[in-house]
């Protein structure tokens, strides 16, 4: 009988331990999550890529989103309700792969629900808006994800690839997926040096923040010279700094922010008063000498 | 009878396995308590509605917890600090953040001695409504944390300080070849201070980092302090911005600037020393990792 006891002991410390240590190597993982499972040719939809951790902190995030571009064409990428709040490389769409890395400044295990503490809910990285072009059974898959602790030494982990598929029926819909919400972005913009980029010349340093769809654009007029968009850190054209500054960040939605730089003062030292006073007493020497001149001819 | 007995093992078994794992899961804040509960009087603290007739929802976010004495406490709401409040003479700390609406929001907490040193940065996630008032109480923030030398002879001396909670243990970590703890207890003041004998340690570079401890709870780890023992000693010089990593253009913050001066150099050849946090010669995702562990907005 304690033979049996035995056996029962250690089959269930076996169990609990498999249990643990599965837990333990993949405790950050990453889920594509789609606002639809079956959708029309001509649909727009979205894929919700979500990061759940819970034993470790993790603060940077890198890899890619594969998808068919023979069913279906990406769109854009709504970062609005993203963990991530700074990119280090935007999403980009390389045909078929979207590429990305950013920073999460605040360290990411998992959202606290308040109402239920023993259960931490995932957290958004990115929106991936689609349109379905060709019917059929669509694969999206992560690959190359690696994400590194918040520890202070970076430390490097890996988040098992995860995929899923979407169906795309035969019937045509075109709805269009629009993220409708009334937020107005934030932008927050410093003009800068520093020796160690762009060799200490001025600097313009942005971050654009919209809570709701997320940053369409960030555009910049600077002096006569006209809007163009730009990334940060962006070297200025006018390292005079004579030339005032208009940003510019636009929202999915259409709303917009402008954030005025003032210019800077010209500011006069005593050479600039040496020649303006040699000026003034060439000027009126000269109309001096044209006065008399006028005078002695009449 | 006996196949009972054995099943009672086995429950057993299983439900000690059950209260352990969410222990283990929320080790990393096990003491900081969160509590909501939704507000009765939604319909405007002063009782007004706006214009369309919908409700005014009153939303309220309490922080509160330990910090030093007089210390200023920082609250960054997703990177950008958006409160900041003194500690009073107990070390304690509250502040509240009112007007939030519905959503997900990333914060981290940290405090500032009266000598700019940091603490490390307690940061969550949290989902919080409309209506509601949530409180996340017991923030035990750890120690700051400096040094007297940055390089030290071996068999000298290397003092180790920085503030704490007042009157309580303070546990030094310094980790050579093998880790060694000492334990100091810290002033009215929360200040604590420690005279290491270097003797005991390994020629190389030594890492140190402090907590506090009051009774079973414990503050997260300061951040770390790195010097090195050789073969004579040079005077701790804090105008090179070695205190806070992350920190390039020494403006004694870590912030956008610096994260857009760490951009510029990503994935570049030579980049400057100073930027390579990790000294592996190149800038990549793990500079951005100890840049942001080292984040204060």
């Amino acid at each position: 009988m304690k033979k049996q006891y035995k056996k029962i002991y250690i089959i269930t410390i076996i169990f609990i331990l498999t249990l643990f240590i599965n837990n333990k190597v993949f405790a950050t993982t990453l889920d594509l999550v789609p606002s639809k499972k079956t959708v029309g040719i001509g649909e727009q939809f979205y894929v919700d890529l979500m990061i759940s951790s819970q034993e470790e902190s993790v603060n940077t995030i890198s890899g890619s989103i594969n998808y068919p571009i023979n069913n279906v064409s990406f769109l854009r990428a709504e970062d609005g309700k993203s963990m991530v709040d700074l990119w280090v490389e935007k999403p980009k769409d390389q045909g078929g792969k979207i590429n990305f890395s950013g920073l999460m400044t605040s360290g990411f295990n998992g959202v606290i629900d308040p109402f239920n503490k023993n259960n931490k809910l995932p957290g958004l990285i990115i929106r991936l808006v689609f349109e379905s072009e060709e019917k059929g059974k669509v694969d999206f898959s992560t690959s190359s994800f690696s994400l590194n602790l918040n520890d202070g030494d970076g430390t490097e982990i890996k988040a098992p690839d995860t995929s899923m598929y979407i169906n795309i029926a035969g019937f045509i819909d075109r709805t269009k997926y629009e993220n409708i919400k009334n937020g107005t972005p934030k932008l927050e913009a410093y003009v800068t040096r520093d020796p160690s980029i762009y060799n200490n010349k001025y600097i313009l340093i942005f971050n654009a923040i919209d809570k709701e769809t997320g940053i369409k654009n960030v555009k910049i007029k600077e002096g006569r010279r006209d809007w163009h968009e730009i990334e940060s850190p962006y070297l200025l054209k006018d390292q005079s700094r004579h030339s005032a500054i208009t940003l510019q960040a636009m929202n999915y939605s259409g709303a917009g922010v402008i954030v005025n730089i003032d210019k800077m003062p010209y500011k006069l030292d005593m050479i600039h008063y040496v020649i303006g006073f040699i000026l003034l007493i060439i000027i009126i020497i000269f109309s001096f000498r044209i006065i008399r001149k006028y005078v002695k001819n009449k | 009878m006996c196949s009972i007995s054995i099943l009672k093992k086995i429950v057993f078994v299983i439900l000690s396995f059950c209260v352990c794992i969410p222990q283990f899961i929320f080790a990393f804040n096990s003491d900081v308590t969160v509590s909501a509960i939704v507000n009765q009087n939604n319909s405007g603290a002063s009782g007004s509605r706006i214009a369309t007739g919908s409700v005014n929802l009153v939303t309220i976010v309490n922080f509160s917890g330990s910090a030093y004495p007089f210390s200023r406490v920082y609250i960054l709401k997703d990177g950008e600090i958006v409160a900041n409040t003194i500690a009073d003479q107990s070390a304690s700390f509250s502040v509240s953040l009112l007007g939030l609406s519905t959503d997900t929001y990333n914060f981290s907490i940290y405090s500032e001695d009266g000598n700019n040193r940091k603490s490390s940065t307690f940061s969550f996630s949290i989902y919080i409504t409309e209506g509601t008032t949530v409180s996340i109480g017991n923030i035990f923030l750890s120690p700051t944390i400096d040094i007297n030398k940055s390089q030290v002879k071996r068999g000298d001396s290397i003092v180790i300080f920085g503030q704490s909670i007042p009157r309580k243990e303070v546990l030094i970590s310094i980790k050579s070849n093998e880790e060694y703890f000492f334990r100091v207890f810290s002033n009215e003041m929360g200040a604590y201070l420690y005279n290491l004998d270097t003797s005991i340690l390994n020629i190389g570079k030594i890492q140190a980092k402090s907590k506090n401890t009051i009774d079973t709870q414990s503050s997260s780890y300061s951040t770390i302090v790195s010097f090195f023992v050789g073969d004579n000693s040079k005077v701790n010089n804090k105008t090179d911005c070695s205190i806070l990593r992350g920190d390039l253009n020494c403006d004694n913050r870590v912030d956008l600037v610096d994260f857009s001066i760490m951009a510029f150099w990503y994935k570049k050849i030579n980049p400057p020393q100073k930027i390579d946090l990790n000294n592996d010669g190149k800038i990549n995702l793990v500079d951005f990792s100890i840049m942001a562990f080292h984040w204060t907005g």
